[in-house]
């Protein structure tokens, strides 16, 4: 049951990864935004299909037939690749997690600037999967199978 | 696994960790002026997955763990580098990129040839061929 619940876990948090990527990310703000230059643009569109195929990725992993506790894992890390990697991007100088030139809807609320939805979802999608993981890890009827499968 | 893919893989994913850290952690990429903070925080979530995925590659080839040498290893750890460098291509397809780096000149006595085609695509169809031919080469011989 826990494993169950862990893969809906994961799987949720990969579909909204991709839902959120596409619908959010494919307009002007990103891939048609026009302060952003050549080079810039190129390594976003890297990032942006790498992410979406690893994505694709870990649905795939959790629910293909092979199973075991190492694939269950890297299932649960690969959308972290994306969302968890937020908070290390205070390291580079002059990142920014609001899209460049894009002004703030009126009545946006105060509180919103210092935690803006980026890194709500960051916190929110990472937790998630470290949950998801500790629940594949937890499960002793599912180690037990795993382990005979290994 | 058969030891030629592993070695093959090992080079690639170290290669894809080096070469992104020598070639853009400068003004070319992480401090370029050009760039808009929003662009910068894309480009550094980039860098810091494509370098924990090889990182990952690098563990399932030669860490301790009960799937060590199997089908999924040669996948993932094949799959690994061209998670950056098959994307050059696709990338291109997206309107308004440029494989050249912003604001920056080529050098004098730069070969014609490499301003239409930067070298870094040449590397990304090197290492993303020699990648698939590390997987085909493992996967026949299991």
């Amino acid at each position: 049951m826990k494993t169950r619940i862990g893969k809906i876990m994961v799987t949720t948090v990969a579909i909204s990864t991709l839902l959120i990527l596409n619908v959010m990310d494919l307009n002007e703000t990103h891939l048609t935004n026009p302060l952003w230059t050549g080079h810039a643009r190129f390594h976003w569109a890297i990032e942006h299909m790498q992410t979406c195929i690893l994505n694709i990725l870990a649905i795939f992993l959790v629910w293909q037939k092979q199973q075991t506790k190492l694939v269950l894992l890297l299932a649960c890390l690969l959308p972290m690749l994306f969302w968890g990697l937020f908070p290390f991007t205070v390291f580079f100088p002059n990142a920014d997690s609001w899209p460049d030139g894009i002004a703030h809807p009126t009545n946006w609320p105060n509180w919103l600037n210092q935690f803006p939805p980026h890194k709500i979802f960051s916190l929110v999608f990472s937790i998630t999967c470290i949950t998801a993981a500790a629940l594949f890890i937890s499960d002793k009827k599912n180690n037990h199978q795993l382990n005979q499968a290994i | 696994m058969i030891l030629t893919s592993k070695i093959i893989f090992t080079v690639l994913c170290s290669l894809t960790i080096i070469i992104p850290s020598i070639m853009d952690l400068n003004k070319t990429h992480a401090t370029n002026p050009q760039w808009k903070p929003h662009a910068r925080l894309h480009w550094a979530i980039q860098y810091l997955s494509i370098s924990v995925i090889q990182c990952i590659a690098l563990f399932l080839l030669w860490g301790n763990h009960a799937d060590k040498n199997s089908i999924l290893v040669t996948w993932f750890a094949g799959l690994a580098p061209i998670f950056f460098w098959g994307m050059f291509f696709p990338a291109l397809l997206f309107p308004g990129t440029s494989t050249w780096p912003d604001g920056v000149e080529p050098p004098k006595n730069f070969p014609a040839i490499f301003k239409k085609i930067h070298p870094n695509m040449i590397l990304s169809v090197v290492i993303t061929l020699t990648a698939i031919v590390g997987i085909v080469l493992d996967l026949r011989n299991r």
